[in-house]
Protein backbone atom coordinates (compact mmCIF):
# COMPACT_ATOMS: atom_id res chain seq x y z
CA UNK A 1 0.00 0.00 0.00
CA UNK A 2 2.83 1.97 0.53
CA UNK A 3 4.52 2.34 -2.50
CA UNK A 4 0.51 2.95 -4.44
CA UNK A 5 0.03 5.29 -1.85
CA UNK A 6 3.59 7.11 -2.47
CA UNK A 7 2.90 6.64 -6.62
CA UNK A 8 -0.39 8.22 -6.31
CA UNK A 9 1.26 11.68 -4.58
CA UNK A 10 4.07 11.53 -7.34
CA UNK A 11 1.32 11.61 -10.51
CA UNK A 12 -0.85 14.53 -8.14
CA UNK A 13 2.71 16.60 -7.52
CA UNK A 14 3.88 16.55 -11.25
CA UNK A 15 0.40 17.57 -12.48
CA UNK A 16 0.22 20.40 -10.31
CA UNK A 17 4.37 20.86 -10.78
CA UNK A 18 3.30 21.09 -14.74
CA UNK A 19 0.83 24.02 -13.79
CA UNK A 20 2.87 26.30 -11.37
CA UNK A 21 6.20 25.44 -14.38
CA UNK A 22 4.30 26.58 -16.68
CA UNK A 23 2.99 30.08 -15.03
CA UNK A 24 7.01 29.96 -13.59
CA UNK A 25 8.58 30.47 -16.74
CA UNK A 26 6.57 33.79 -17.34
CA UNK A 27 7.71 35.08 -14.10
CA UNK A 28 11.63 33.98 -14.85
CA UNK A 29 11.72 35.06 -18.63
CA UNK A 30 10.18 38.65 -17.90
CA UNK A 31 12.91 39.08 -15.04
CA UNK A 32 15.57 37.67 -16.89
CA UNK A 33 14.66 40.51 -19.73
CA UNK A 34 14.02 43.88 -17.53
CA UNK A 35 14.63 42.34 -14.33
CA UNK A 36 11.52 43.14 -12.57
CA UNK A 37 9.06 41.09 -10.99
CA UNK A 38 5.64 41.04 -13.15
CA UNK A 39 3.33 40.90 -9.96
CA UNK A 40 0.10 41.22 -12.34
CA UNK A 41 1.34 38.04 -13.85
CA UNK A 42 -0.31 35.58 -11.50
CA UNK A 43 -3.73 37.46 -12.11
CA UNK A 44 -2.60 36.96 -16.31
CA UNK A 45 -3.05 33.55 -15.19
CA UNK A 46 -6.47 33.64 -13.79
CA UNK A 47 -8.04 35.91 -16.71
CA UNK A 48 -6.30 32.72 -18.75
CA UNK A 49 -8.67 30.38 -16.75
CA UNK A 50 -11.43 32.40 -17.01
CA UNK A 51 -11.13 32.74 -20.77
CA UNK A 52 -10.73 28.74 -21.05
CA UNK A 53 -13.71 28.18 -18.77
CA UNK A 54 -15.63 30.53 -20.97
CA UNK A 55 -14.47 28.84 -24.13
CA UNK A 56 -15.73 26.04 -22.92
CA UNK A 57 -18.63 26.68 -21.71
CA UNK A 58 -19.59 28.08 -25.29
CA UNK A 59 -18.03 24.77 -27.21
CA UNK A 60 -20.29 23.06 -24.73
CA UNK A 61 -23.29 24.36 -26.84
CA UNK A 62 -22.35 23.32 -29.61
CA UNK A 63 -21.36 18.99 -31.15
CA UNK A 64 -17.94 19.68 -31.81
CA UNK A 65 -15.53 16.58 -31.00
CA UNK A 66 -13.58 17.03 -27.89
CA UNK A 67 -10.35 16.81 -29.16
CA UNK A 68 -11.07 19.96 -31.37
CA UNK A 69 -12.74 21.48 -28.24
CA UNK A 70 -9.88 21.47 -26.49
CA UNK A 71 -7.28 22.35 -29.02
CA UNK A 72 -9.95 25.41 -29.74
CA UNK A 73 -9.87 26.20 -26.46
CA UNK A 74 -6.03 25.77 -25.93
CA UNK A 75 -5.43 28.44 -28.72
CA UNK A 76 -8.38 30.88 -28.01
CA UNK A 77 -7.14 31.10 -23.97
CA UNK A 78 -3.37 31.53 -25.54
CA UNK A 79 -4.38 34.77 -28.02
CA UNK A 80 -6.73 36.46 -25.49
CA UNK A 81 -4.41 36.17 -22.64
CA UNK A 82 -1.57 37.36 -24.49
CA UNK A 83 -3.38 40.05 -25.79
CA UNK A 84 -4.43 41.07 -21.98
CA UNK A 85 -0.24 40.60 -21.21
CA UNK A 86 0.89 42.74 -24.03
CA UNK A 87 -1.78 45.24 -23.00
CA UNK A 88 -0.89 45.23 -19.58
CA UNK A 89 2.85 45.58 -20.58
CA UNK A 90 2.11 48.54 -22.97
CA UNK A 91 0.43 50.35 -20.39
CA UNK A 92 2.10 49.56 -17.03
CA UNK A 93 5.50 48.66 -17.50
CA UNK A 94 6.53 50.51 -21.10
CA UNK A 95 6.37 53.80 -19.96
CA UNK A 96 8.26 53.40 -16.78
CA UNK A 97 10.91 51.46 -18.49
CA UNK A 98 13.05 54.21 -17.89
CA UNK A 99 12.03 55.17 -14.60
CA UNK A 100 13.63 54.13 -11.65
CA UNK A 101 13.63 50.05 -10.98
CA UNK A 102 10.70 50.01 -8.18
CA UNK A 103 7.90 51.95 -10.66
CA UNK A 104 7.04 49.01 -12.67
CA UNK A 105 6.89 47.05 -9.52
CA UNK A 106 4.15 49.12 -8.28
CA UNK A 107 2.69 49.62 -11.04
CA UNK A 108 2.61 45.43 -11.57
CA UNK A 109 0.67 45.38 -7.88
CA UNK A 110 -1.72 48.16 -9.77
CA UNK A 111 -2.34 45.70 -12.66
CA UNK A 112 -2.95 42.84 -10.59
CA UNK A 113 -5.59 44.50 -8.05
CA UNK A 114 -6.94 46.14 -11.70
CA UNK A 115 -7.09 42.38 -12.92
CA UNK A 116 -8.60 40.75 -10.24
CA UNK A 117 -11.29 43.82 -9.74
CA UNK A 118 -12.31 43.63 -13.74
CA UNK A 119 -13.09 40.02 -13.42
CA UNK A 120 -14.75 40.36 -10.22
CA UNK A 121 -17.29 43.04 -11.75
CA UNK A 122 -17.61 41.57 -15.50
CA UNK A 123 -17.70 37.94 -13.75
CA UNK A 124 -18.98 38.27 -10.52
CA UNK A 125 -17.05 37.70 -7.78
CA UNK A 126 -18.50 33.77 -7.14
CA UNK A 127 -17.09 30.92 -7.34
CA UNK A 128 -17.31 29.55 -11.20
CA UNK A 129 -17.64 25.58 -11.70
CA UNK A 130 -16.81 23.43 -15.14
CA UNK A 131 -18.14 20.06 -15.65
CA UNK A 132 -15.28 17.63 -15.87
CA UNK A 133 -14.04 18.08 -19.74
CA UNK A 134 -12.06 14.50 -19.66
CA UNK A 135 -13.39 11.90 -17.93
CA UNK A 136 -11.82 8.66 -17.25
CA UNK A 137 -8.13 7.03 -16.84
CA UNK A 138 -6.16 4.62 -15.80
CA UNK A 139 -6.29 2.34 -12.60
CA UNK A 140 -3.60 0.32 -11.07
CA UNK A 141 -2.02 -1.55 -8.18
CA UNK A 142 -5.48 -2.36 -6.95
CA UNK A 143 -4.49 -5.67 -5.27
CA UNK A 144 -2.79 -3.76 -2.99
CA UNK A 145 -5.35 -2.44 -1.18
CA UNK A 146 -4.81 1.53 -2.33
CA UNK A 147 -5.76 2.21 -6.11
CA UNK A 148 -3.61 4.45 -7.87
CA UNK A 149 -5.35 6.60 -10.80
CA UNK A 150 -4.01 8.13 -13.36
CA UNK A 151 -6.68 10.04 -15.06
CA UNK A 152 -6.76 11.15 -18.82
CA UNK A 153 -6.34 14.82 -17.68
CA UNK A 154 -3.52 13.96 -15.66
CA UNK A 155 -1.86 12.63 -18.75
CA UNK A 156 -3.35 15.87 -20.88
CA UNK A 157 -1.74 18.15 -18.21
CA UNK A 158 1.58 16.66 -18.07
CA UNK A 159 2.09 16.14 -22.26
CA UNK A 160 0.89 19.32 -22.86
CA UNK A 161 3.20 20.91 -20.83
CA UNK A 162 5.89 18.93 -22.06
CA UNK A 163 5.36 19.37 -25.62
CA UNK A 164 5.00 23.62 -24.96
CA UNK A 165 8.31 23.71 -22.46
CA UNK A 166 9.92 21.99 -25.41
CA UNK A 167 8.93 24.63 -28.37
CA UNK A 168 9.55 27.04 -26.10
CA UNK A 169 13.27 25.87 -24.76
CA UNK A 170 13.79 25.60 -29.20
CA UNK A 171 12.53 29.00 -29.16
CA UNK A 172 14.85 30.50 -26.84
CA UNK A 173 17.68 28.38 -27.62
CA UNK A 174 17.11 27.82 -31.55
CA UNK A 175 15.51 31.04 -33.46
CA UNK A 176 17.08 34.50 -34.35
CA UNK A 177 14.10 36.11 -31.70
CA UNK A 178 15.36 33.63 -28.38
CA UNK A 179 18.91 35.06 -29.58
CA UNK A 180 17.57 38.43 -29.35
CA UNK A 181 15.64 38.12 -25.82
CA UNK A 182 19.07 36.29 -24.52
CA UNK A 183 21.20 39.65 -25.52
CA UNK A 184 18.27 41.98 -24.91
CA UNK A 185 18.58 39.84 -21.24
CA UNK A 186 22.60 40.79 -21.19
CA UNK A 187 22.83 44.50 -22.69
CA UNK A 188 20.23 45.88 -23.74
CA UNK A 189 21.79 49.37 -24.93
CA UNK A 190 23.86 47.37 -27.01
CA UNK A 191 21.34 44.87 -28.45
CA UNK A 192 19.39 48.43 -29.58
CA UNK A 193 22.61 49.12 -31.45
CA UNK A 194 22.68 45.93 -33.28
CA UNK A 195 19.62 47.18 -34.89
CA UNK A 196 17.31 45.31 -33.05
CA UNK A 197 13.85 46.63 -31.80
CA UNK A 198 14.45 46.03 -27.95
CA UNK A 199 10.74 47.00 -27.24
CA UNK A 200 9.25 44.56 -29.62
CA UNK A 201 11.52 41.66 -28.13
CA UNK A 202 10.38 42.53 -24.48
CA UNK A 203 6.61 42.71 -25.63
CA UNK A 204 7.09 39.26 -27.42
CA UNK A 205 8.62 38.36 -24.03
CA UNK A 206 5.00 39.17 -21.90
CA UNK A 207 3.03 37.67 -24.79
CA UNK A 208 5.21 34.28 -24.86
CA UNK A 209 4.89 34.50 -20.71
CA UNK A 210 1.25 35.18 -20.66
CA UNK A 211 0.33 32.83 -23.45
CA UNK A 212 1.93 29.94 -21.24
CA UNK A 213 0.12 31.16 -17.92
CA UNK A 214 -3.33 31.20 -19.76
CA UNK A 215 -2.41 27.12 -20.42
CA UNK A 216 -1.82 26.89 -16.82
CA UNK A 217 -4.90 28.61 -15.97
CA UNK A 218 -6.78 25.93 -18.71
CA UNK A 219 -5.42 23.33 -17.06
CA UNK A 220 -6.19 24.71 -13.39
CA UNK A 221 -9.33 25.09 -14.57
CA UNK A 222 -9.72 21.43 -15.88
CA UNK A 223 -8.17 19.90 -13.20
CA UNK A 224 -9.88 21.38 -9.76
CA UNK A 225 -13.36 22.24 -11.61
CA UNK A 226 -13.89 25.67 -9.76
CA UNK A 227 -12.15 29.39 -10.25
CA UNK A 228 -12.50 32.43 -9.01
CA UNK A 229 -11.28 35.41 -9.58
CA UNK A 230 -9.14 35.16 -6.43
CA UNK A 231 -7.29 32.51 -7.44
CA UNK A 232 -3.95 34.23 -9.18
CA UNK A 233 -2.77 35.75 -6.09
CA UNK A 234 -2.07 32.12 -4.42
CA UNK A 235 -0.97 30.44 -7.70
CA UNK A 236 0.83 33.79 -8.92
CA UNK A 237 3.17 33.65 -5.20
CA UNK A 238 3.64 29.82 -5.73
CA UNK A 239 4.93 29.99 -9.36
CA UNK A 240 6.93 32.74 -8.13
CA UNK A 241 8.64 30.45 -5.48
CA UNK A 242 9.52 28.64 -8.16
CA UNK A 243 11.10 30.25 -10.31
CA UNK A 244 13.17 31.60 -7.95
CA UNK A 245 13.94 28.55 -6.36
CA UNK A 246 14.78 27.16 -9.59
CA UNK A 247 16.67 30.09 -10.18
CA UNK A 248 15.37 33.03 -11.25
CA UNK A 249 16.27 34.06 -15.29
CA UNK A 250 16.85 30.75 -15.96
CA UNK A 251 13.52 29.04 -17.77
CA UNK A 252 14.86 25.09 -17.34
CA UNK A 253 15.09 26.58 -13.50
CA UNK A 254 11.50 27.43 -13.59
CA UNK A 255 10.68 24.00 -15.04
CA UNK A 256 12.59 22.22 -12.05
CA UNK A 257 11.18 24.98 -9.51
CA UNK A 258 7.65 24.34 -10.71
CA UNK A 259 7.98 20.68 -10.67
CA UNK A 260 9.23 20.67 -7.04
CA UNK A 261 6.91 23.11 -5.52
CA UNK A 262 4.55 20.74 -6.71
CA UNK A 263 5.96 17.62 -5.49
CA UNK A 264 6.74 19.37 -1.82
CA UNK A 265 2.79 20.77 -1.78
CA UNK A 266 1.50 17.58 -2.42
CA UNK A 267 3.74 15.06 -0.66
CA UNK A 268 3.55 17.30 2.26
CA UNK A 269 -0.28 17.51 2.07
CA UNK A 270 -0.65 13.59 1.57
CA UNK A 271 2.14 12.86 4.25
CA UNK A 272 2.05 15.27 6.94
CA UNK A 273 -0.78 17.37 7.00
CA UNK A 274 -2.75 19.27 4.29
CA UNK A 275 -3.32 22.65 6.32
CA UNK A 276 0.17 23.82 6.32
CA UNK A 277 0.79 22.69 2.56
CA UNK A 278 1.39 26.46 1.86
CA UNK A 279 3.59 26.79 4.42
CA UNK A 280 6.13 23.60 3.59
CA UNK A 281 6.79 25.29 -0.17
CA UNK A 282 7.97 28.60 0.92
CA UNK A 283 9.55 26.94 4.14
CA UNK A 284 11.58 25.22 1.40
CA UNK A 285 12.27 28.11 -0.27
CA UNK A 286 13.57 29.77 2.57
CA UNK A 287 16.33 26.89 3.39
CA UNK A 288 17.18 26.45 -0.20
CA UNK A 289 17.96 30.19 -0.89
CA UNK A 290 20.45 29.63 2.23
CA UNK A 291 22.66 27.25 0.73
CA UNK A 292 21.94 28.15 -3.26
CA UNK A 293 21.22 31.58 -2.90
CA UNK A 294 20.66 32.16 -6.85
CA UNK A 295 18.30 28.96 -6.34
CA UNK A 296 19.04 25.58 -8.43
CA UNK A 297 20.18 26.74 -11.66
CA UNK A 298 20.56 30.40 -11.16
CA UNK A 299 23.58 32.09 -12.35
CA UNK A 300 25.58 33.51 -9.43
CA UNK A 301 26.12 37.85 -10.61
CA UNK A 302 29.67 38.14 -10.44
CA UNK A 303 30.95 41.43 -10.06
CA UNK A 304 34.04 42.04 -11.28
CA UNK A 305 36.22 44.53 -9.49
CA UNK B 1 37.45 59.45 -55.83
CA UNK B 2 36.70 60.36 -52.17
CA UNK B 3 33.47 60.73 -51.61
CA UNK B 4 31.79 62.34 -48.74
CA UNK B 5 29.91 59.75 -46.49
CA UNK B 6 29.45 62.01 -43.20
CA UNK B 7 28.60 65.66 -43.03
CA UNK B 8 28.64 67.17 -39.67
CA UNK B 9 27.04 70.36 -40.17
CA UNK B 10 27.35 73.57 -37.02
CA UNK B 11 26.43 70.49 -34.66
CA UNK B 12 26.23 72.15 -31.26
CA UNK B 13 25.03 70.21 -27.97
CA UNK B 14 24.38 71.98 -24.76
CA UNK B 15 23.72 70.37 -21.73
CA UNK B 16 21.85 73.27 -19.42
CA UNK B 17 24.54 75.81 -19.59
CA UNK B 18 27.40 74.05 -20.64
CA UNK B 19 28.11 73.59 -24.11
CA UNK B 20 29.72 70.01 -24.76
CA UNK B 21 29.96 70.48 -28.48
CA UNK B 22 30.20 74.19 -30.32
CA UNK B 23 29.24 74.76 -33.42
CA UNK B 24 31.45 71.82 -34.94
CA UNK B 25 31.31 70.67 -38.64
CA UNK B 26 33.19 68.28 -40.24
CA UNK B 27 32.90 65.33 -42.66
CA UNK B 28 34.12 61.50 -42.83
CA UNK B 29 34.55 60.25 -46.71
CA UNK B 30 33.41 56.76 -47.34
CA UNK B 31 37.14 55.09 -48.06
CA UNK B 32 39.12 56.94 -44.98
CA UNK B 33 39.65 56.65 -41.08
CA UNK B 34 38.96 59.96 -39.60
CA UNK B 35 39.68 60.51 -35.98
CA UNK B 36 38.51 62.54 -33.54
CA UNK B 37 41.08 63.65 -31.26
CA UNK B 38 41.51 65.97 -28.09
CA UNK B 39 42.06 66.27 -24.54
CA UNK B 40 39.55 65.21 -22.15
CA UNK B 41 36.46 66.57 -21.93
CA UNK B 42 36.36 67.97 -25.35
CA UNK B 43 33.20 66.29 -26.43
CA UNK B 44 34.41 63.70 -28.48
CA UNK B 45 32.05 60.93 -27.39
CA UNK B 46 29.03 63.59 -27.26
CA UNK B 47 29.70 63.69 -30.83
CA UNK B 48 29.24 59.83 -31.17
CA UNK B 49 26.23 60.10 -28.71
CA UNK B 50 24.63 62.58 -30.99
CA UNK B 51 25.22 60.33 -34.19
CA UNK B 52 23.88 57.53 -32.68
CA UNK B 53 20.71 58.94 -30.97
CA UNK B 54 21.82 59.03 -27.94
CA UNK B 55 21.25 62.96 -27.39
CA UNK B 56 19.38 64.89 -29.77
CA UNK B 57 21.85 67.64 -30.52
CA UNK B 58 20.56 71.36 -29.86
CA UNK B 59 21.19 72.49 -32.97
CA UNK B 60 22.98 71.48 -36.19
CA UNK B 61 22.59 69.10 -38.76
CA UNK B 62 24.46 65.27 -39.67
CA UNK B 63 23.42 63.52 -43.19
CA UNK B 64 24.83 59.99 -44.11
CA UNK B 65 25.07 60.16 -47.54
CA UNK B 66 24.59 56.64 -49.71
CA UNK B 67 24.57 55.82 -52.96
CA UNK B 68 21.68 57.56 -54.02
CA UNK B 69 20.14 58.98 -50.80
CA UNK B 70 21.11 61.06 -48.05
CA UNK B 71 19.81 60.26 -44.45
CA UNK B 72 19.33 63.26 -42.28
CA UNK B 73 20.72 60.92 -38.92
CA UNK B 74 18.74 63.09 -36.27
CA UNK B 75 15.63 61.22 -37.36
CA UNK B 76 17.14 57.92 -36.15
CA UNK B 77 17.25 56.88 -32.43
CA UNK B 78 17.37 53.68 -30.68
CA UNK B 79 17.52 50.31 -32.99
CA UNK B 80 17.00 52.58 -36.15
CA UNK B 81 20.59 53.89 -35.93
CA UNK B 82 22.01 50.75 -37.01
CA UNK B 83 18.81 48.92 -38.65
CA UNK B 84 17.90 51.84 -41.09
CA UNK B 85 20.74 54.44 -41.03
CA UNK B 86 23.53 51.69 -40.92
CA UNK B 87 26.10 53.33 -38.48
CA UNK B 88 27.33 51.16 -36.02
CA UNK B 89 29.65 52.32 -32.93
CA UNK B 90 31.41 50.61 -29.97
CA UNK B 91 31.80 52.17 -26.54
CA UNK B 92 35.11 53.08 -24.56
CA UNK B 93 34.11 50.13 -22.18
CA UNK B 94 33.94 46.37 -23.51
CA UNK B 95 29.94 45.78 -24.16
CA UNK B 96 30.49 42.50 -25.30
CA UNK B 97 27.34 39.46 -24.62
CA UNK B 98 29.73 38.02 -22.26
CA UNK B 99 27.76 35.18 -21.16
CA UNK B 100 27.00 34.62 -24.95
CA UNK B 101 29.30 32.12 -27.10
CA UNK B 102 31.95 34.35 -29.65
CA UNK B 103 30.26 32.78 -32.42
CA UNK B 104 26.55 34.19 -31.09
CA UNK B 105 27.60 37.47 -30.62
CA UNK B 106 28.36 37.93 -34.21
CA UNK B 107 25.23 36.05 -34.90
CA UNK B 108 23.08 38.18 -32.42
CA UNK B 109 24.30 41.25 -35.09
CA UNK B 110 22.57 39.84 -37.90
CA UNK B 111 19.38 39.52 -36.18
CA UNK B 112 17.60 41.87 -38.64
CA UNK B 113 17.82 39.36 -41.80
CA UNK B 114 17.48 36.14 -39.78
CA UNK B 115 14.14 37.59 -38.37
CA UNK B 116 13.21 38.26 -41.60
CA UNK B 117 13.91 34.63 -43.09
CA UNK B 118 12.84 33.02 -39.96
CA UNK B 119 8.39 34.59 -40.96
CA UNK B 120 8.48 36.10 -37.58
CA UNK B 121 9.74 32.82 -35.42
CA UNK B 122 7.39 30.33 -36.70
CA UNK B 123 9.25 29.08 -39.95
CA UNK B 124 12.38 28.86 -38.10
CA UNK B 125 10.91 27.05 -35.35
CA UNK B 126 9.77 24.24 -37.70
CA UNK B 127 13.07 24.44 -39.05
CA UNK B 128 11.72 25.52 -43.03
CA UNK B 129 14.62 25.67 -45.42
CA UNK B 130 14.86 29.60 -46.06
CA UNK B 131 15.61 30.46 -42.52
CA UNK B 132 18.21 27.28 -42.15
CA UNK B 133 19.56 28.59 -45.32
CA UNK B 134 19.84 32.46 -44.03
CA UNK B 135 21.53 30.91 -40.33
CA UNK B 136 24.09 28.89 -42.35
CA UNK B 137 24.93 32.31 -44.63
CA UNK B 138 24.96 33.93 -41.35
CA UNK B 139 27.43 31.82 -39.60
CA UNK B 140 29.53 31.86 -42.96
CA UNK B 141 29.80 35.68 -42.61
CA UNK B 142 30.36 34.82 -38.83
CA UNK B 143 33.29 32.40 -39.55
CA UNK B 144 34.75 34.51 -42.10
CA UNK B 145 35.05 37.34 -39.29
CA UNK B 146 35.96 34.98 -36.57
CA UNK B 147 38.95 34.17 -39.41
CA UNK B 148 40.26 37.91 -39.81
CA UNK B 149 40.91 38.21 -36.20
CA UNK B 150 41.92 34.56 -35.55
CA UNK B 151 39.26 33.13 -33.52
CA UNK B 152 37.62 30.58 -35.08
CA UNK B 153 38.80 28.43 -32.54
CA UNK B 154 37.23 29.76 -30.06
CA UNK B 155 34.01 30.22 -32.02
CA UNK B 156 31.57 28.38 -28.94
CA UNK B 157 33.60 29.93 -26.09
CA UNK B 158 31.30 32.27 -23.90
CA UNK B 159 32.96 35.66 -24.75
CA UNK B 160 33.44 36.87 -21.53
CA UNK B 161 36.16 34.82 -21.49
CA UNK B 162 38.11 35.86 -23.98
CA UNK B 163 41.19 38.07 -23.33
CA UNK B 164 40.73 41.88 -23.41
CA UNK B 165 42.60 42.17 -26.69
CA UNK B 166 40.52 39.62 -28.35
CA UNK B 167 37.26 41.14 -27.26
CA UNK B 168 38.11 44.31 -28.98
CA UNK B 169 38.77 42.90 -31.99
CA UNK B 170 35.57 40.81 -31.31
CA UNK B 171 33.72 43.81 -30.87
CA UNK B 172 35.01 45.89 -34.15
CA UNK B 173 33.84 42.94 -36.10
CA UNK B 174 30.47 42.07 -34.50
CA UNK B 175 30.08 45.56 -35.57
CA UNK B 176 31.14 44.73 -38.93
CA UNK B 177 28.56 42.26 -39.24
CA UNK B 178 25.62 44.68 -39.35
CA UNK B 179 26.83 45.77 -42.71
CA UNK B 180 27.07 49.55 -41.74
CA UNK B 181 28.11 52.63 -43.76
CA UNK B 182 29.74 53.70 -41.05
CA UNK B 183 31.32 52.19 -37.92
CA UNK B 184 32.37 54.49 -34.96
CA UNK B 185 34.98 53.24 -32.60
CA UNK B 186 35.11 55.04 -29.19
CA UNK B 187 38.77 54.33 -28.33
CA UNK B 188 39.24 51.01 -29.40
CA UNK B 189 43.18 50.96 -28.68
CA UNK B 190 42.36 51.31 -25.14
CA UNK B 191 43.99 49.12 -22.17
CA UNK B 192 45.59 47.01 -25.40
CA UNK B 193 49.61 46.29 -25.58
CA UNK B 194 51.81 47.32 -28.76
CA UNK B 195 51.40 44.12 -30.31
CA UNK B 196 47.28 44.27 -29.54
CA UNK B 197 47.32 47.72 -31.12
CA UNK B 198 49.19 46.59 -33.80
CA UNK B 199 46.73 44.33 -34.96
CA UNK B 200 44.25 46.83 -34.24
CA UNK B 201 45.67 48.81 -36.91
CA UNK B 202 45.44 46.01 -39.56
CA UNK B 203 41.94 44.58 -38.74
CA UNK B 204 41.34 48.65 -39.24
CA UNK B 205 43.01 48.95 -42.37
CA UNK B 206 41.30 45.86 -43.57
CA UNK B 207 37.61 47.12 -43.11
CA UNK B 208 38.68 50.25 -44.86
CA UNK B 209 40.47 48.87 -47.68
CA UNK B 210 38.42 45.62 -47.80
CA UNK B 211 35.15 46.82 -47.15
CA UNK B 212 34.73 50.00 -48.02
CA UNK B 213 33.39 51.20 -45.02
CA UNK B 214 34.35 54.85 -43.16
CA UNK B 215 35.42 54.72 -39.57
CA UNK B 216 35.02 57.41 -37.42
CA UNK B 217 37.58 56.67 -34.81
CA UNK B 218 38.05 58.16 -31.29
CA UNK B 219 41.35 57.69 -29.71
CA UNK B 220 44.09 58.66 -27.30
CA UNK B 221 46.75 55.81 -28.10
CA UNK B 222 48.52 58.00 -30.88
CA UNK B 223 50.46 55.52 -32.54
CA UNK B 224 47.16 53.98 -33.65
CA UNK B 225 46.15 57.68 -34.81
CA UNK B 226 49.25 59.13 -36.81
CA UNK B 227 49.50 55.37 -38.51
CA UNK B 228 46.33 54.98 -40.07
CA UNK B 229 44.75 57.91 -39.93
CA UNK B 230 43.49 59.72 -43.30
CA UNK B 231 41.84 62.83 -41.72
CA UNK B 232 42.18 64.28 -37.83
CA UNK B 233 39.97 66.46 -36.53
CA UNK B 234 40.91 67.93 -32.92
CA UNK B 235 38.46 68.89 -30.64
CA UNK B 236 39.45 71.32 -27.71
CA UNK B 237 36.32 72.55 -25.32
CA UNK B 238 33.89 71.25 -27.78
CA UNK B 239 35.39 73.69 -30.25
CA UNK B 240 37.29 71.73 -33.56
CA UNK B 241 40.67 73.75 -33.66
CA UNK B 242 41.97 71.60 -36.09
CA UNK B 243 41.64 69.59 -38.84
CA UNK B 244 43.93 67.74 -41.59
CA UNK B 245 46.21 64.81 -41.90
CA UNK B 246 48.02 63.44 -39.64
CA UNK B 247 51.34 64.77 -40.10
CA UNK B 248 49.74 68.29 -40.50
CA UNK B 249 48.46 67.50 -37.05
CA UNK B 250 51.57 66.58 -35.13
CA UNK B 251 52.94 70.01 -36.46
CA UNK B 252 50.21 72.24 -35.61
CA UNK B 253 50.48 74.74 -32.61
CA UNK B 254 47.25 74.79 -31.89
CA UNK B 255 47.12 71.23 -31.51
CA UNK B 256 50.14 70.95 -29.83
CA UNK B 257 48.98 74.30 -27.26
CA UNK B 258 45.86 72.52 -26.39
CA UNK B 259 47.22 68.81 -25.31
CA UNK B 260 50.28 70.53 -23.50
CA UNK B 261 49.97 74.66 -23.07
CA UNK B 262 51.39 77.65 -23.79
CA UNK B 263 54.98 78.59 -22.46
CA UNK B 264 54.87 81.13 -20.46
Amino acid sequence: MDTAYFLQQLINGVTLGSVYGLIAIGYTMVYGIIGMINFAHGDIFMVGAFIALISFILFALTSIALPIVLLLTLLIAMVFTACYGWTVEKLAYKPLRKSFRLAPLISALGMSIVLQNYVQAAQGARIKTLQPVIQGGFTFMEDTGFTVSLSYLQIFIILVTIVLMAVFTLLITRTALGRAQRACEQDRTMTALMGINVDRTISITFIIGSSLASVAGMMFVMYYGVIDFYIGFLAGIKAFTAAVLGGIGSIPGAMLGGLLIGLIEVFWSGYISIEYKDIAAFTVLVVVLIFYPTGFLGKPDIEKV
Amino acid sequence: MTTKLLDVENLTMKFGGLVAIDDLSFSAAKDQITSIIGPNGAGKTTVFNCLTGFYKATAGSMFLNKENERLNLKKFSDFKVAQKAGVARTFQNIRLFPQMSVLENLMVAQHNKLMDASGFTILGLFNASSFVNKEKEAVEISKYWLDIIGLTHRADDDAGDLPYGDQRKLEIVRAMCINPHLLCLDEPAAGLNAKESAELNKLLLFIKNEKKTGILLIEHDMSVVMEISDHVVVLNYGKKIFQGSAKETKNSPAVIEAYLGTEE
